[in-house]
């Protein structure tokens, strides 16, 4: 299973720690108990070093999760990553969500 | 549809695929061998993997790959598919088939199974080597030569083809990740460029995190097929729009492409350029063409779709062909709809619930006739006439050709002959011929065993056989007819016989009978029914341990049915299996003596005759009937029938030393015998209930069913009762005998 951890710091940020199993199995779950409700400051660190499983439901959090505080004009970083997601993001060619700070760069063919 | 329920159609699917393979490869085994043959078999291997990738199924994947690829080299006629590689590759279908009964997870721990695997895949390699380094070669030149020309870069570029997915939106909900997708696509070639298309994503509060927002476009670089690329998507083709550009699709069609696809066609654009389908000039162009020429069409009248792809000739022929094959696999597909699997606990329930029906239809049947209202009597005669179309309708839905089972056997006699060293030719006639399915579940171990016999104890070696100067290649019948009712199953060969001295040697030593038992062929033949017995002088790993034949028998009974044995010395033997045609209902003739109810089925009946028109051989139970001896039974005497207070008053007053008066004659196989009852009432439709365990001593009965007036009757069984009466007339003759005898010898002291 899934675990958040979602700490509102006073330097004005947001930092949201996933850990576990990011699937289908806990996406409803995610999605009702933090993202509906979720609080976003104006920057907003990710981390997802201990994240050991992640499926497409579980990327399409993540990509709700920026796509939310893009829209509220915040900025995030996501600060640490692993292999797990690493190579998701590699083979989907999703780098520029992961990286926002490039985001403009288009990736090399 | 669920994932575990589309991994069941994976299962079932693997199943028939595995089997079509089977019955192609013998084919091939037996000298046929054409283009069609190699496609059915390589498709069906390529099935299976390409099923089991989406479910992420690696271990079925990796050793199915292989095998795929060296049907794939025979099928372009790179390698022959002789003896050797056939045998290989029956192997490979046999650890196909138990790689798909163990999950990965199991896989893991069966040691075994992987060193099987392995073993294969080195058995293999002779046929496939060659090939892997000729590709490895062709690589390596290609890596050699592709900087230096331009061309190969074309042809290189040419084997990217372009996928574009928008898939169901239940697809993640149903089980099924796009990710397993992908990694199967990876192992068809390499993906070059994979777009994710995020612009479907809603608002935060409007996300449903089990609905699937992503799209992708996918540059993949393989030189597969387009029906491979597409099986890919089998499971999710609904609701999906999946669109799959080969390698030498014009530009325009990518145009068409980005047309259609819900997104903005800059960003779509855009996309296509990073993965590498189009160049930032083409599509510029393309884009500005395709402006133009939409201007002019207007003014003319709107072509179809079709013609215009037609005259522009943008499709390329691959693809025709490929729509085409579709097409006829859609017709197929539309044929084998037609069909429908169902639970047999269902069938099994309509069954019974006709069965209720039959019942309460007879009822109804007797209720009419005591009103004695004619319109009425004649309404329940139609009703009755549907209810048996009914049941009968019913009752075909579980008939299975015995073909199948059949088939199996091909397999088993190919591989036996060839342990046992010996040629021999598998024969199948009357493969069509219907059974229930229960049966042809439950006959094939009993089969197996007469057939295993047959061919280990049966059929003679091939030098045995030139001694006595037979053809090298015994032959194996197996035959399916119809007769009196009843399914006969024959299982025939011309090999050596049942040594009949031996089996009496082995009898008498086993102490089943004694030196003086006077036996009968049949009898004698019965006798390796009998646990623990065999004739076999050396045990081999097939059979002679004498376990099996008991079984054989037990199982044939336990279906009502009997076997029935002959066999010549030197020219073969025959076992026949007998069986009734259904378990469920029957069509019985109700009889009755001293008012216990009795159901005779009627396909054994010949005919009913008047016991007291004939002459009733003195003291025995026989009747001359038209010359022949026919033994009879008096359901009074074997069933101990007492006639109840009432019948005894009634026969006071008739005063007369009342006996059965009517005779059914009952055929079954060669035999016949009568059957002397009271009354006779008639053909009724029979529900069969099995009768309990506590009667399962009770010879001549098989089972009851309750008449439309509440009553029960019992349903005879007529092969016992007939083996009954022989056994009763023998005896009878033999006591008869030894009385005389005895009187004879008496005699004269008195």
């Amino acid at each position: 299973m899934a675990k958040i951890k979602i700490t509102q710091k006073r330097n004005n940020s947001t930092e949201i720690t996933f850990s576990g199993e990011l699937t289908i199995f806990c996406a409803m779950e995610i999605y009702q108990e933090h993202l509906q409700k979720i609080k976003l400051k104006p920057k907003v660190i990710i981390k997802l070093s201990s994240v050991s499983e992640i499926d497409t439901a579980g990327m399409q959090i993540l990509l709700i999760l920026f796509k939310e505080i893009t829209k509220q004009s915040g900025e995030y970083e996501v600060s640490s990553i692993n292999d797990v997601i690493r190579d998701y993001v590699k083979l989907f060619n999703l780098e520029s969500c992961f990286s926002p700070s490039i985001k403009n760069i288009e990736p090399q063919l | 549809m669920s994932l575990d329920a589309a991994l069941q159609t994976f299962y079932v699917e693997a199943q028939e695929h595995l089997e079509s393979m089977e019955s192609v490869l013998l084919q091939i085994d037996e000298g046929e061998c054409n283009d069609d043959m190699l496609n059915d078999i390589f498709r069906s291997a390529h099935t299976i993997k390409g099923s089991a990738g989406i479910f992420g199924l690696d271990h079925i994947v990796s050793f199915t790959h292989v095998v795929e690829n060296v049907l794939d080299r025979a099928r372009d006629n790179e390698i022959t598919l002789d003896h050797d590689l056939i045998n290989i590759l029956f192997k490979c279908r046999d650890h196909m088939e138990s790689l798909v009964s163990f999950s990965l997870d199991d896989f893991q721990d069966e040691t075994e199974l992987q060193q099987t695997g392995k073993s294969l895949l080195i058995a293999l390699s002779p046929w496939t080597n060659e090939d892997l380094n000729s590709r490895e070669t062709e690589e390596d030149s290609t890596e050699l030569t592709q900087p230096l020309t331009n061309i190969q870069e074309a042809i290189d570029d040419k084997k990217c083809w372009h996928i574009s997915l928008r898939l169901s939106n239940d697809c993640l909900r149903n089980g099924m990740d796009p990710l397993s997708f992908i990694k199967f696509l990876a192992s068809l070639g390499e993906i070059k460029h994979i777009e994710c298309l995020t612009d479907n994503f809603p608002d935060l509060a409007d996300f449903d995190p089990e609905n699937l927002y992503l799209a992708y476009e996918i540059a993949l670089q393989s030189n597969a097929d387009l029906a491979t690329i597409e099986n890919t998507f089998m499971f999710v083709q609904d609701d999906s729009d999946i669109v799959i550009l080969p390698p030498d699709t014009k530009i325009d069609d990518y145009i068409n492409l980005i047309e259609n696809l819900p997104e903005s066609k800059e960003r779509l654009g855009e996309i296509l350029v990073r993965c590498g389908a189009l160049t930032q000039n083409s599509l510029e162009q393309s884009l500005t063409q395709q402006n133009q020429t939409r201007q002019n069409s207007e003014h003319e009248d709107k072509q179809l779709l079709g013609e215009v792809l037609t005259q522009q000739s943008t499709v390329p022929e691959k693809v025709v062909n490929a729509a085409l094959n579709k097409q006829k696999q859609s017709q197929n597909a539309a044929s084998e709809s037609k069909q429908i699997r169902v639970d047999s606990d269902r069938l099994d329930n309509l069954i019974n619930l006709i069965g209720e029906l039959v019942i309460n239809q007879q009822r109804i049947d007797l209720l009419a006739k005591k009103s004695g209202d004619p319109s009425l009597v004649e309404a329940v005669d139609d009703f009755e006439d549907f209810t048996e179309q009914i049941r009968d309708a019913a009752l075909s839905l579980r008939m299975v050709p015995i073909g199948g089972t059949f088939q199996k056997f091909k397999r088993l006699v190919r591989d036996t002959a060839q342990e046992l060293g010996k040629d021999i030719e598998l024969i199948i006639e009357g493969a069509d011929t219907e059974l229930d399915r229960l049966m042809v579940e439950k006959l094939a171990d009993p089969l197996t065993h007469i057939v295993r016999n047959a061919m280990d104890h049966g059929l003679e070696s091939i030098e045995q056989r030139q001694a006595a100067g037979k053809p090298t290649k015994g032959q194996l019948k197996l035959a399916a007819y119809h007769d009196a009712g009843h399914i006969i199953l024959a299982i025939s060969d011309d090999g050596n016989g049942i040594d009949k001295e031996r089996v009496r040697e082995k009898a008498i030593d086993k102490g089943i009978i004694n030196t003086e038992t006077v036996m009968t062929d049949n009898e004698l033949f019965h006798l390796i029914f009998h646990p623990g017995f065999s004739t076999a002088q050396e045990i081999t790993n097939l059979s002679g341990r004498g376990v099996g034949m008991d079984v054989v028998k037990r199982n044939v009974e336990a279906l009502q049915g009997n076997i029935e044995i002959s066999s010549e010395t030197g020219q073969g033997s025959t076992f026949k299996i007998r069986l009734p045609l259904t378990l469920a209902i029957i069509d019985g003739f109700h009889v009755e003596s001293h008012n216990t109810h009795f159901i005779i089925p009627q396909a054994t009946i010949i005919e009913c005759i008047d016991l007291d028109a004939h002459i009733d051989i003195e003291g025995r139970h026989c009747i001359n009937l038209r010359g022949d001896m026919i033994p009879y039974l008096n359901m009074e005497e074997i069933f101990n029938l007492t006639p109840s207070m009432k019948q005894e008053t009634n026969r006071d007053k008739e005063n007369s030393k009342r006996h059965s008066t009517e005779l059914v004659i009952v055929q079954f196989g060669g035999e016949m015998a009568g059957i002397a009852v009271d009354k006779l009432n008639g053909e009724i439709q029979t529900v069969v209930k099995p009768l309990g365990p506590i009667f399962k001593a009770l010879k001549g009965i098989g089972g009851s069913s309750l008449l439309g007036n509440g009553d029960i009757a019992f349903i005879l069984d007529v092969p016992q009762l007939i083996e009954l009466a022989i056994g009763d007339e023998t005896h009878l003759t033999k006591s008869l005998i030894s009385s005389n005898e005895n009187s004879n010898q008496n005699s004269p002291t008195e």
